[in-house]
């Protein structure tokens, strides 16, 4: 029976890139080793910012100042981020949300997040950081 | 006045009477019957099965003209609807000829709904082994190289 399967190879590029466009990040980043065509398309910088045009905007819900909350407006899922204190600033690039926590003792500790995929990168400030002085930010470094 | 009807012809050499209004959301076929009024138009690379459901589908989203009236905003939930269940019932191997047929053809909204169930099942597959089973993908990876990847994906953003 498998032989009545049908062929991937027979698709066009562009099909498999049109059908790649359609399904979510959170499953095409699990199937990345499926194929070398797979693995380089979805390395490919110009893929990964048609698919994040394309992807359906989300809705952030920032509660109490404590904990930010993202829900895909598709599946309805939830994906949060609880900081260990209050958030102080939140930016955004690319799809990744930079969050600044600050506590009372002023202790500063950043996230940044990916809401689609739920994960999340602690980063602490160095120790020369002054809150008073210095400002945050985060882009590409190329 | 009576509807002109143009002759659609399979692989296998079967010849489909269809209404043009319905044969032209394809861009090819509505280029080819300008070019070639009167013609039959062979389409040598669609088997029957698929020429059938091609037009089956093309059947159902045909605006009609003299209609006149604005019952498009009603009807399009009905047609996603209907289009949802077209392709809930055609097995993979049958999906991808009609996704490749809905390509050849340039029909826009058939391509755009396969190409979705195309989607949808890949991301319901639990992992690059169901979807090579389900696609006929080679796996082209040696292991060091998928234990590669692994790592990277480990990365915590």
């Amino acid at each position: 029976m498998a032989s009545s399967n049908p062929s991937w190879s027979l698709l066009p590029f562009d099909l498999v890139e049109n059908i790649l466009y359609k399904v979510p990040v959170e499953s095409l980043v699990r199937f990345k080793s499926t194929c070398k065509q797979w693995c380089a398309l979805l390395n490919d910088k110009r893929f990964i910012y048609k698919h994040l045009d394309l992807s359906r905007e989300g809705l952030i819900r920032v509660h109490d100042r404590k904990s930010c909350q993202f829900i895909n407006l598709e599946t309805l899922s939830l994906s949060s981020l609880q900081g260990p204190s209050y958030i102080y600033s939140m930016t955004h690039c690319d799809g990744l949300l930079l969050c600044e926590f600050k506590s009372n003792d002023k202790d500063r500790k950043f996230a940044v997040w990916n809401p689609f995929l739920s994960r999340v990168k602690w980063i602490k400030p160095s120790s020369s950081y002054s809150e008073y002085w210095d400002i945050c930010g985060f882009g590409y470094d190329n | 006045m009576s509807k002109k009807m143009i002759v659609l012809k399979s692989s296998e050499g079967v010849s489909f009477v269809v209404e043009e209004a319905v044969a032209r959301q394809s861009k090819i076929i509505s280029f080819l019957v300008e070019e070639f009024p009167d013609r039959e138009l062979p389409l040598t690379n669609m088997t029957s099965e698929i020429l059938r459901k091609t037009i089956e589908y093309c059947k159902k989203h045909v605006v009609e003209d003299d209609g006149g009236g604005d019952s498009s905003s009603s009807s399009s939930g009905d047609l996603k609807e209907w289009d949802v269940k077209f392709v809930a019932e055609i097995d993979q191997p049958r999906l991808m000829d009609l996704l490749m047929a809905a390509n050849y053809l340039d029909i826009p909204s058939l391509l755009d709904v396969t190409c979705q169930k195309v989607a949808d099942t890949i991301a319901a597959c639990n992992d690059e082994k169901e979807i090579r089973a389900t696609f006929n993908i080679e796996n082209d990876f040696t292991e060091e190289e998928v234990e590669a990847i692994r790592m990277e994906n480990q990365y915590p953003i």
